[in-house]
């Protein structure tokens, strides 16, 4: 911003510019007539045809950031250049590719790097006007750079031995144009730290900072040189044009930072494009045809604009405003607008996203879709802005605006590009970087490597999950190995589907015990997911719609809850009201971990590997201690069973956890008590889940044998409690030992582990247990008993159906007539019994004998009959 | 400093600054500023100085003449509006000898004319360049008239000339938005100068600055904005509103009975409902324990309902509560849940282009009243489901959602929330209170007579007074002592032991309740002038919180037969 350039209207001394001013056939002149680099048109975007009858007001338009305003069109000292004619003279501007980025060799010789210092021989160093470049040294090191650079220089000093093998020794850059001679793409990307690496580069590094507007072009001109250098047979095709794109700058500026004295800098920010418009077709060359006698004229665009001749330059014609716009002879290039938002991570706490305005040319108009993450870099700008032509008065403002060199995505801190839930048919988009973006910094690393050090860790990160809840410290804890996930295991054999790692629990409990609470921060953890409530969810809220799109009236999918959580956490709050259709759909997902639609055209399958966390209320708003799980959660068993731990919270009371939780809340209100935030241990949510993020995708244990033993023990004692009692049930079910399996790889996760350890799998069977424990105790007789969770009637009550239904069979055997009066049959068996038969429990016992065909039932209802089939009930006895 | 006339630096700033700052800059030394303004500043430092600024909030734009100086008390609708650099310091380009080599053009857009002889270059290595940050400003919503009332000399601002080019069609008073309501609510573009320290979303702010018109929009829909630069400004004091004399310290408890028997009046006499509509009044809600403490969205129900004439409108007897409210309470904003309301009146704020505006982006501390009398049967569109759910999430979060594109931002708020409704309110809340049933007619009688209602205007004199009670006793600081915290513990523990003994059937106490207790023993403390928690008032507010127990189980039976 500081620096003056050239500008043609101040009197350009020869000693600078070697006697070249107004001619831009030097590749530092150019810097400023380069289409992309310099659209520096006040009404940013467009560069349009401007007539000088536009007067004063017209003027400053040229040369965007540097050309005087305000006066009339004479000042432009020295040889016009609004206009040249020069179709029909062969001079420099009429090289093969665009006037506006002449490149020397082409008007000149090849490779005659010291032409300019040729033709002005008293200047020894000779710099562009207002900058430190020093256009014959800067070339020469880029030259040199490009020739030399090994990636050897890029090692560390402890990765010294690296440096012998052959690519690091090997010039690098030569290989990288054979490259983009095979593609016959001729854009180079410049990996800037490259630069910094390469010792000699350094002071050029700085230079593209500084001045990018001179540097890039030069660079352009050396890499064009340098190519037909090492390729000479693509001499003779012409028309190439190089472009250098320098990314991967020392410093990332947040938007925020970015302020008048970064203008003109090449600078490189990271954002969420959120808007981008139609391709702008922007005129590179006009091409204007005299009406009277068919002359034909073009004029290039000069900073920014194109001067639309008044009168015809031939001699003969040299009629007035004859000139006209022939716009499909004209040339143009690509060009788009684009907006740029802060993203989440970098808006300060309270604030507002910025935004900024990007403008892309060429190649890079459409590389990202409104919605990506970007990493950019480019040029900062200032336009003035153009008054009203209506007033008077003249604005002392600039718009700002970013003209883009390098677009990067960075999308890899999406967990849905986590190579470890990408199935086998799915297509990921690999960028071409061969580095992605870093989404951590070091220190943060390493601070994540220390936290995971730390001996309290699995408390402390727990606790960190929801601070400001009391108690339920177990829930956390499942919460958090939840979050950090099991891994995703694929068969070798294909025929066999990938199991799933993600776990999914279930919170059922008494009203007011944070429940929703601690979904909600679960929700906040989570990098990825969806806060639902069950009684307000529809079917295709949770999974996907189909509709038509308002624009294009094409049939859309549109993602519901799940799908939207995929790789993330899908919170289901009040999973009790939800509808029976609705929870229906939850099948799928939860164990095939895909949503499938069939509907209007549209048959789907799409991902949705989410866990899920889903709190519910008992049936009757209160637990009821003498129902089972089943019955209270009113959840069906076949669901509850999907469920990898389910936690019953009981509002017990307790004299010694109420009076705490008292206390908690008591605190609460006082005004100088110590936050909470400042406890010991606690980790603040952003770390939080930057170590979840971090665990997610770099960690992915592997079961030891001894983890594998204590799994298999935990599984086959959960079986024994079962057998202990000599009741031949099926208690433990292999997804508890799936469920194991997982939460264990999740607590190996969190210790940022590769293998899953003996300690590792001790904690997942207790909180297995803990889970069962408490949900899956008899309601009769406190044993643990999975059949509550499988079948939804208790073994105990198994047990004594079966019995009852023993005897009642004894019973009508006995008797002499067939028939049987309801009633009867009840009271001589409640007679036999030491407990009184509830009338229900009869009723599914005769139901069960009607359906095995042991007995027959009519009548109507207070005048049954129980008539048995004779051989029948005999087998049965 | 040489003593300055009042009517100059309100006339024309832009010269007086100028002069000062060429003063206050030697020869040849680095541009200084800052101190002249600072000085600039201090000339209205005296309250009736200050009050000679027209007002923006008070005068209509077309009425203020460009570069004169005004105040603006606002709300920070859009923090985002834009950034524009500028040439802070001019530089001439051939100075005559002697003279100053720069010109201070700060505080506005305009370039200077210098003549011919002296062409203004855009670019100059000499030009001192800086970024002011753009903010859309609007009235504070909801704002009561009383509080800044209208100074007497207002049409001394007519300044002849001030008319010129009113019938210029682009000149727009405000951004146009279909998604709000419009009071025609005077709104501006405020230019800010420094660069930390900006305002955030939805808070209130006062400015003093340079009056002028901005273009905004490209070049197709461009339109002229009323705009600020702003010299000066400060977040608005809490409590906000609070009239300027010095808050009253003594006969609190007399006061706050004063006050509630005017909040009873208003809802026809009954004394428990009123006590809780002061609470709602006084609450406020803490974030820093990662969960809302001390929220208090009040649920009046079994109000008597009356079908309002305009459906974007309270309906008569909530405006009637409304009114009364205002008459004594700064900031209330009604939210008539009529279904025309939610579908076409957006509630949280969205980008699109610029940052527009819903209606719950308002600043803390005012009043939300939503009146649900006015829902009926019929469907809510796209837009009334979105309403729905984000009122759902600020009312059990306190907290506001700003849809950004592809990413949407929680800020947490503070705004006290009253659901006026005749059953069960279907939006989350802390705490129902049902009407007695002896209100309705009381309330009807009184909208029937509302233009020779007693009962509001007699205490007109009073108003002030009690204006002045809310304001002191939203500052009061309050504490438990670790006594009464052990006694509160102790009765907790008792309390669910005894629901357990005796009543199995009956549900014990639980941590929900006790916050709620806690938080009207809060209330009650404050509303009486108490800085800590004693027996009598938390003897008296589970006193209250039982009779309110009974009385919502009272009403939910006679609902159910």
């Amino acid at each position: 911003m500081v620096q003056q350039q050239p500008s043609s209207d101040a009197p350009t001394p020869p000693s600078q510019l070697g006697g070249m001013a107004g001619q831009p056939s030097s590749p530092y002149s150019s810097a400023q007539g380069r289409g992309p680099r310099n659209p520096a048109t006040p009404d940013v975007f467009g560069a349009s045809v401007s007539s000088s009858q536009r007067g004063e007001m017209g003027n400053y338009l040229g040369g965007g950031s540097r050309v005087p305003v305000g006066t009339p069109s004479g000042q432009f000292g020295g040889p016009p250049v609004a206009y040249s004619p020069f179709p029909s003279t062969p001079g420099p501007m009429s090289a093969p590719h665009s006037a506006a980025t002449p490149h020397p060799f082409h008007s000149d010789m090849p490779s005659t790097m010291d032409t300019p210092a040729a033709d002005d021989p008293t200047a020894t160093v000779r710099v562009i006007w207002g900058t430190t470049v020093d256009i014959q040294e800067s070339m020469t090191l880029f030259r040199d750079f490009l020739y030399e650079f090994r990636l050897k220089y890029k090692l560390g000093p402890t990765e010294g031995d690296r440096a012998q093998q052959p690519e690091y020794q090997e010039p690098y850059y030569p290989r990288v144009l054979q490259q983009m001679r095979d593609a016959e793409n001729f854009n180079l990307n410049l990996d800037c730290s490259n630069l910094m690496a390469y010792p000699r580069c350094v002071k050029l590094y700085h230079q593209l900072v500084q001045y990018p507007q001179e540097i890039i072009p030069l660079m352009d001109h050396v890499l064009t040189q340098t190519f037909l250098e090492l390729f000479r047979d693509m001499d003779e095709q012409g028309g190439l044009e190089f472009t250098v794109r320098p990314y991967n700058l020392a410093q990332t500026v947040n938007m925020r930072e970015l302020n008048p004295g970064d203008m003109d800098k090449l600078v490189s920010i990271k954002g969420l494009l959120i808007r981008s418009s139609a391709v702008i077709p922007d005129m590179k060359q006009a091409f204007f045809r005299c009406s009277n006698c068919d002359f034909a004229l073009l004029a290039a665009i000069d900073r920014g604009r194109i001067s639309e001749p008044t009168k015809c330059p031939r001699e003969m014609c040299h009629s007035n405003g004859t000139m006209q716009l022939v716009h499909n002879r004209s040339q143009f290039a690509d060009k788009q607008v684009c907006r740029l938002q802060e993203t989440p991570d970098m808006i300060p706490d309270g604030q507002t996203p910025h935004t900024v305005s990007l403008c892309v040319y060429d190649e890079l108009v459409d590389v990202s879709k409104p919605g990506d993450r970007l990493e950019i870099t480019g040029i900062f700008r200032g336009v003035p802005v153009r008054p009203n032509p209506r007033h008077r008065t003249m604005k002392s403002l600039f718009r700002t605006y970013i003209d883009v060199v390098h677009i990067r995505k960075s999308n890899q801190h999406r967990l849905s590009s986590d190579r470890d839930l990408t199935g086998d048919n799915e297509y990921v988009v690999d960028f071409q970087e061969e580095e992605q973006v870093q989404t951590l910094t070091n220190e943060q690393e390493q601070e994540i490597m220390q936290w995971s050090q730390k001996p309290q860790l699995y408390d402390s990160l727990s606790r960190s999950l929801a601070p400001s809840i009391f108690q339920l410290d177990d829930v956390k804890k499942a919460i958090l190995l939840q979050l950090f996930g099991g891994t995703t295991k694929r068969f070798q054999e294909k025929a066999i589907p990938k199991s799933r790692g993600e776990i999914n629990l279930l919170l059922v409990g008494d009203p007011g015990i944070s429940k929703s609470q601690m979904l909600k921060y679960a929700h906040k953890i989570a990098p990825r997911g969806v806060y639902t409530s069950g009684k307000g969810s529809s079917a295709v809220g949770l999974t996907a719609y189909v509709t038509r799109d308002p624009d294009t009236r094409q049939v859309v999918l549109e993602s519901g809850a799940l799908v939207l959580s995929d790789g993330g956490i899908c919170c289901i709050d009040e999973f009790d009201k939800m509808s029976d259709s609705t929870r229906s759909i939850l099948h799928e997902v939860m164990e095939q971990q895909t949503v499938s639609i069939a509907k209007a055209g549209i048959i789907a399958t799409l991902n949705a590997r989410t866990s899920i966390l889903a709190s519910a209320n008992p049936k009757e708003s209160k637990w009821q201690p003498h129902l089972s799980v089943t019955e209270n959660a009113n959840i069906p068993p076949p669901l509850l069973s999907r469920f990898d731990v389910v936690f019953v919270l009981i509002d017990k009371v307790d004299d010694f956890e109420d009076r705490r939780l008292a206390k908690h809340l008591v605190s609460l209100y006082v005004e100088d008590q110590p936050k909470v935030t400042n406890q010991p241990f606690i980790m603040p949510i952003e770390q939080l889940t930057r170590y979840i993020t971090y665990a997610r995708r770099n960690v992915h244990p592997v079961l030891t044998a001894e983890a594998c033993n204590i799994l298999t023990n935990a599984y086959v004692e959960l079986r024994k409690l079962g057998y202990s009692r000599n009741v031949k049930v099926f208690s433990c079910t292999t997804r508890q030992l799936e469920s194991m399996i997982r939460l264990a790889e999740a607590h190996a996760k969190m210790r940022l582990s590769p293998v899953v350890e003996a300690m590792d799998a001790m904690e997942a069977s207790r909180l297995v247990r803990t889970g069962i424990q408490l949900a899956a105790t008899d309601p009769l007789t406190g044993a643990i008993d999975l059949d509550l969770l499988t079948t939804g009637i208790s073994s105990h009550a198994r047990r004594f159906l079966d019995d009852m239904k023993k005897e009642l069979c004894q019973l009508l055997a006995k008797r002499s007539v067939p028939a049987t009066r309801w009633h009867v049959a009840l009271e001589e068996l409640n007679e036999q019994s030491s407990v009184e038969i509830a009338s229900k429990d009869f009723e599914q016992v005769l139901k069960e004998l009607e359906t095995e065909g042991v007995i027959q039932i009519t009548g109507e209802r207070g005048h049954r009959l129980i008539r048995r089939l004779n051989g029948a009930v005999r087998s049965a006895v | 400093m040489q003593p300055t006339d009042i009517t100059d630096c309100v006339q024309a700033p832009l010269t007086v600054l100028a002069s000062r700052v060429a003063a206050a800059t030697p020869a040849n030394s680095a541009p200084q500023e800052a101190e002249a303004v600072q000085h600039f500043c201090k000339v209205f430092d005296a309250r009736s100085d200050y009050d000679q600024i027209p007002s923006f909030n008070t005068t209509t734009a077309h009425a203020i003449t460009p570069g004169t100086l005004v105040r603006f008390r606002c709300m920070v609708q859009d923090p985002g509006f834009g950034h524009e650099m500028y040439i802070k310091w001019l530089a001439i380009a051939s100075p005559a000898p002697g003279a100053a080599t720069h010109r201070f053009i700060k505080y506005t857009d305009q370039l200077p004319v210098l003549g011919d002889a002296e062409p203004v270059h855009y670019h100059s290595p000499d030009h001192v360049y800086d970024e002011k940050h753009l903010c859309y400003c609007v009235a504070v919503p909801g704002e009561q008239s009383w509080v800044d009332p209208l100074p007497s000399h207002t049409s001394a601002t007519n300044a002849p000339g001030a008319t010129d080019d009113q019938s210029n069609s682009r000149r727009r008073l405000a951004l146009p938005d279909k998604h709000l309501p419009h009071q025609a609510a005077p709104a501006a573009v405020v230019k800010f100068y420094t660069a930390d320290n900006l305002p955030r979303a939805a808070e209130a702010i006062e400015v003093m600055g340079v009056f002028d018109w901005t273009v905004h929009g490209d070049e197709d829909h461009e339109i002229e904005l009323p705009c600020i630069h702003a010299l000066y400004y400060h977040p608005l004091a809490w409590p906000l509103g609070a009239p300027a004399e010095t808050p009253v310290q003594d006969g609190l408890q007399a006061q706050q009975a004063a006050m509630l028997t005017y909040l009873s009046r208003l809802l026809g006499q009954d004394d428990l409902a009123a006590h809780y509509l002061l609470f709602a009044l006084l609450a406020s809600t803490d974030h820093t324990h990662g969960l809302p403490v001390g929220r208090m969205v009040v649920n009046l129900c079994n109000f008597p309902s009356e079908a309002a004439a305009d459906p974007l409108k309270l309906s008569p007897l909530v405006e009637q509560v409304a009114e009364g409210v205002g008459q004594v309470f700064p900031f209330t904003v009604g939210l008539p849940l009529s279904l025309d309301f939610l579908n076409s009146v957006r509630c949280s704020p969205k980008s699109d282009e610029h940052l527009l505006p819903g209606i719950l982006q308002t600043i803390t501390g005012s009043l939300l009243l939503i009146d649900e009398t006015a829902m009926q049967s019929g469907q809510l569109k796209d837009q009334g489901v979105r309403n729905v759910q984000t009122l759902h999430q600020f009312l059990s979060e306190q907290t506001v959602r700003y849809e950004f594109p592809y990413q949407s931002i929680d800020f947490a708020t503070n705004i006290r929330t009253v659901i006026v409704s005749e059953g069960k309110s279907f939006l989350p809340n802390d705490c129902r209170v049902p009407l007695h049933t002896t209100a309705h007619a009381a309330i009807k009688a009184q909208a029937a007579n509302a233009l020779s209602a007693p009962s509001l205007s007699d205490s007109t004199d009073l108003w002030p007074q009690w204006r002045r009670y809310l304001a002191t006793c939203q500052t009061t600081d309050y504490t438990i002592a670790p006594a009464m915290a052990e006694k509160i513990q102790a009765e907790y523990v008792q309390e669910r032991k005894q629901a357990t003994g005796t009543t199995p059937d009956n549900q014990a106490t639980n941590q929900g309740e006790l916050s709620l207790k806690l938080t009207v023993a809060k209330l009650l403390a404050i509303s009486r002038g108490l800085t800590t928690l004693d027996d009598a008032t938390w003897a008296h507010a589970c006193d209250l919180e039982r009779e309110r127990k009974d009385r919502v189980c009272t009403f939910d039976e006679a609902q159910r037969k």
